[in-house]
């Protein structure tokens, strides 16, 4: 409303007007579409995660540790009644082991949690900040995107890739006893 | 859920009418006297008053037919006959099946559940599984966050010593400058200090009391939901007893039915779930098992038949047992039955017991001579073992021709309620683990000196009972932390299905009922791990199975992991995440410690670090490749004798001269890859 009528009907009329311009506009898009992302670190290393990807952020759980399991499974925690496999992200990755990591997220498309050292907070960055894995071929497996935005640059998990690998941690390994 | 009047009727009419089969069935057995009818008359009652409530007069006459039937022998003197039983019976599944229809046809605010008691059928259980779990939830996270506000209080008393610090700093006599102030503004800021310290006081009491209260509350809630979510393995009893008992009547038999282990608790969705299969084993072993009281006699058998039907724990499984002492599975029937219908090769005369059993599992076969209203159409032991088998369980056959026939069905339960001593055992680096193995399993408990403890091949051993029975530490079973010869434990004295044996623990903290869970799903964890429970806070705790621990025991883990060989750990340098992940499962799964690289680069930055018995190398890698890093080691003083291996799908004659060439002690090819190869070929490199 840009111009203060001097009297009432003119005031309601000026309104019905922006009221039915409101409706008659197309919807405007928001011109930068952007991406939710929760910024990690395994040891010295930056990761994002999407937001998307996972349903759940939890400190300090703890992890009751499975005899028998395979050496990145960190073991088993509960959550809302429900048990979890944790799988230490580190190891998955390649890294060396976190001693006990404190941060979880739980992945939304399988019953998974991951574990990690460092939290460093949620970025809601422009699509286009978000570029394709070129430079670092061996990061290929499980980081596919980077992320280059002026407070953080890092690649970007690929949560199916490393959900798979647990999968495959399930079903290949063979315990020592059966 | 206002829309649904029945909501309360249904769980109460079902309860009612459950207690009141059974009853009939005491009656019929000659157990109950006029004490039963009076019970069953009030039942009946209170079931047509509620009936009448929510207008469901059909259900409502029923009752009162029964109540007729029942009223001219509810003084002492005159026994119910089988004809007002079956009339009774009559009504009752009447009642029964009017009460199924009775249920929610459209669950507007839970759709789901509404489909899921569809297709599960008649519910013979009260509570609502669905609104149970979301209790059991809830009271488990709000019990966690109780937990978290204990944290607060101690933060709380933290302010209050800070504020008494405070106090002590305004006054007079602790300060000299305090002293200096003048009396009004230093009296004033003395008083606000002091009435801080008094709240701090006060609320610190109120909030601990409240915590306190609130757990206890909890702690009583949660048990009595999950009380709600189980139920006792007794309540298949008496659709089973009913079956033995329909069955043998209409087909002129006598039977006697047995239910054992009534008082394991259960997941209700698996009792459901199983209730079919044993309907139709029962069914099967009365019509084609159980003899006539004639033929019975003529081979020296009671009249009465006896049909058994046992849940047990068995390891991580729950077994029901359904037994007969009929004259069991003819296999030669099925055989020639089996082969005229093409199930079978005619050649396969070399089909033993449990492959004939097999086929009569897949279904189609039935040796009965003729179709009765029981059985004899050829289905069912099909139903039986898909039933059994879509719960990830599995089906036993044992028959043995004119002695009887047993069908186990072990099912991997989703949820049990078990007493268990709870036990502690203190691992390396200071961690403690608290688990707990079911006490059915646990035969004593004692005090093991030292020189109790005889070591020899395979382990270590103490007397129990005057017999030797092997001993290992819990730390030992569970993680493989090394112990000490020279002291003495709490021993727990299990017994499995492959023996006894004594387990050394640090602590035995009680016993408490808990309920256990199966591990995460396809989680790969040791043999002595039967579930966990969640504690209080909702933290898992294992639960070991008494068989596992028994065969760790057995095995000589004790001495095998005390005196651990100085084996180096293998280090696994290979940019493919899966390569590298099957590689260290496999060398873990051996004994091995593994550590990974995904590149060569961060594979020397390791080294510089660390040393390894065995280093297993990718060849082809982004930056630097296989050859060139077996290069750099074999130029390096303190790594040139460390044993490298190329794991690489290049596997040219060139390539391997190339692997010989640069220092390589093997290789192998991706395309081939074979886990006792790998093992074979690192095992003389470690020396």
């Amino acid at each position: 409303m840009s111009v203060a009528g001097s009297n009432v009907a003119e005031r309601a009329a000026e309104l019905r007007r922006d009221f039915d311009r409101g409706f008659a506009e197309p919807i405007r898009l928001d011109p930068v579409a952007t991406e939710d992302l929760l910024a990690i670190r395994i040891g010295a290393q930056p990761y994002a995660i999407r937001l998307a990807e996972i349903t759940g952020l939890f400190a300090g759980r703890k992890i009751t540790r499975v005899p028998g399991g395979h050496a990145a499974l960190s073991g088993i925690a509960g959550f809302r009644g429900t048990l979890l496999p944790v799988y230490d992200l580190a190891l998955l990755l390649g890294h060396a082991g976190a001693q006990a990591p404190r941060w979880l997220v739980i992945a939304a498309a399988a019953p998974v949690a991951l574990a990690f050292d460092t939290f460093e907070g949620q970025l809601r960055v422009p699509r286009t900040d978000i570029l394709p894995q070129t430079a670092r071929e061996d990061m290929s497996a499980h980081a596919r995107d980077v992320v280059r935005t002026k407070d953080f640059v890092g690649p970007i998990m690929h949560l199916p890739s490393i959900l798979n690998a647990t999968k495959a941690l399930r079903t290949a390994a063979v315990p020592a006893e059966e | 859920m206002a829309q649904d009047p029945y909501r309360y009727f249904r769980p109460e009419a079902r309860d009612l009418v459950d207690q009141f089969a059974k009853g009939v069935l005491e009656i019929e057995k000659g157990d109950g006297g006029a004490a039963t009818v009076q019970r069953l008359l009030r039942l009946v009652h209170t079931l047509k008053g509620a009936a009448r409530v929510v207008k469901q007069s059909e259900i409502a006459d029923r009752a009162h037919a029964i109540e007729d039937t029942l009223a001219p022998f509810r003084d002492a003197g005159q026994e119910l006959g089988r004809e007002q039983i079956d009339v009774i019976l009559e009504h009752i599944d009447d009642i029964s099946s009017r009460l199924v229809t009775l249920a929610p046809t459209e669950d507007a605010e839970h759709p789901a559940r509404s489909k899921a008691s569809k297709e599960e059928g008649p519910r013979t259980i009260r509570a609502d599984l669905a609104e149970t779990d979301t209790v059991l939830e809830g009271v488990a996270e709000t019990h966690a966050l109780l937990n978290g506000l204990r944290g607060s209080a101690h933060g709380l008393e933290q302010a209050r010593h800070l504020a008494e610090l405070l106090l002590a700093q305004f006054s007079p006599s602790a300060s000299a400058e305090s002293a200096r102030q003048s009396g009004a503004a230093a009296g004033r800021r003395i008083a606000i200090a002091e009435e801080l310290c008094k709240k701090f006081g006060g609320i610190e009491r109120d909030f601990g009391s409240i915590i306190d209260q609130m757990d206890r509350e909890l702690r009583q809630l949660r048990e009595a939901a999950e009380r709600l979510r189980l139920v006792p393995a007794g309540n298949l009893f008496t659709a089973l007893e009913r079956t033995a008992r329909d069955g043998a009547r209409a087909l002129g038999k006598q039977v006697t039915f047995e239910g054992k282990g009534s008082g394991i608790r259960l997941d209700a969705q698996v009792l459901e779930a199983v209730q079919g299969a044993l309907i139709q084993i029962v069914r099967n072993a009365i019509a084609h098992g159980i003899e006539s009281p004639t033929e019975r006699a003529a081979t020296g058998k009671p009249s009465a038949g006896c049909v058994t039907v046992e849940v047990l724990r068995r390891g991580r499984k729950i077994v029901f047992a359904c037994r007969d002492d009929g004259r069991g599975i003819d296999l030669e029937a099925v055989r020639r039955i089996a082969t005229q219908r093409g199930l079978i090769s005619p050649v396969a005369k070399e089909l033993g017991v449990q492959d004939l059993v097999r086929v009569l599992l897949r279904g189609g076969i039935t040796t009965s001579q003729a179709v009765t209203a029981v059985s004899g159409r050829g289905v069912g032991l099909d139903v039986v073992r898909e039933g059994v088998e879509r719960l990830g369980g599995e089906v036993t056959v044992r028959t043995e021709r004119y002695k009887g026939t047993m069908f186990e069905l072990a099912i991997p339960p989703s949820l049990a309620s078990i007493e268990a001593l709870v036990i502690e055992a203190d691992g390396q680096k200071g961690t403690t683990s608290r688990t707990s193995i079911p006490i059915d399993a646990v035969r004593s408990t004692l005090r093991v000196a030292a020189k109790d403890i005889s070591r020899g091949s395979p382990g270590a051993a103490i007397l129990f009972e005057q017999k030797a029975i092997p001993f290992i530490p819990l730390s030992v079973a569970l993680d493989g932390a090394p112990w000490s010869p020279g002291r003495g434990w709490n021993a727990v004295i299990v017994a499995g299905a492959g023996g006894m044996a004594a387990i050394g623990v640090d602590r035995l903290l009680g016993t408490a009922r808990i309920i256990t869970r199966p591990l995460p799903e396809r989680l790969i964890a040791s043999s002595i791990v039967v579930g966990a429970s969640l504690d209080v806070e909702g933290n898992p705790q294992l639960v070991l199975d008494p068989d596992g621990l028994v065969t760790a025991a057995q095995r000589g883990d004790a001495d095998r992991l005390d005196a651990p060989a100085p084996v180096r750990p293998v280090l696994v340098i290979d940019d493919s995440l899966t390569t590298r992940m099957l590689e260290q499962s496999i060398l873990e799964s051996a004994g091995y410690d593994v550590d990974v690289a995904n590149s060569a680069e961060e594979g020397l930055e390791i080294l510089r670090h660390k040393r390894y018995g065995v280093i297993l190398v990718d060849v082809e890698m982004p930056g630097m490749d296989g050859f060139s890093f077996i290069e750099r080691i074999r130029a390096d003083a303190v790594l040139r004798d460390t044993p490298a291996i190329l794991v690489t799908s290049r596997a040219s004659a060139e390539d391997r001269q190339r692997g010989r060439d640069v220092g390589a002690h093997g290789h192998i090819m991706k395309s081939e890859f074979d886990q006792a190869e790998l093992l074979a070929m690192i095992q003389p490199l470690m020396g």
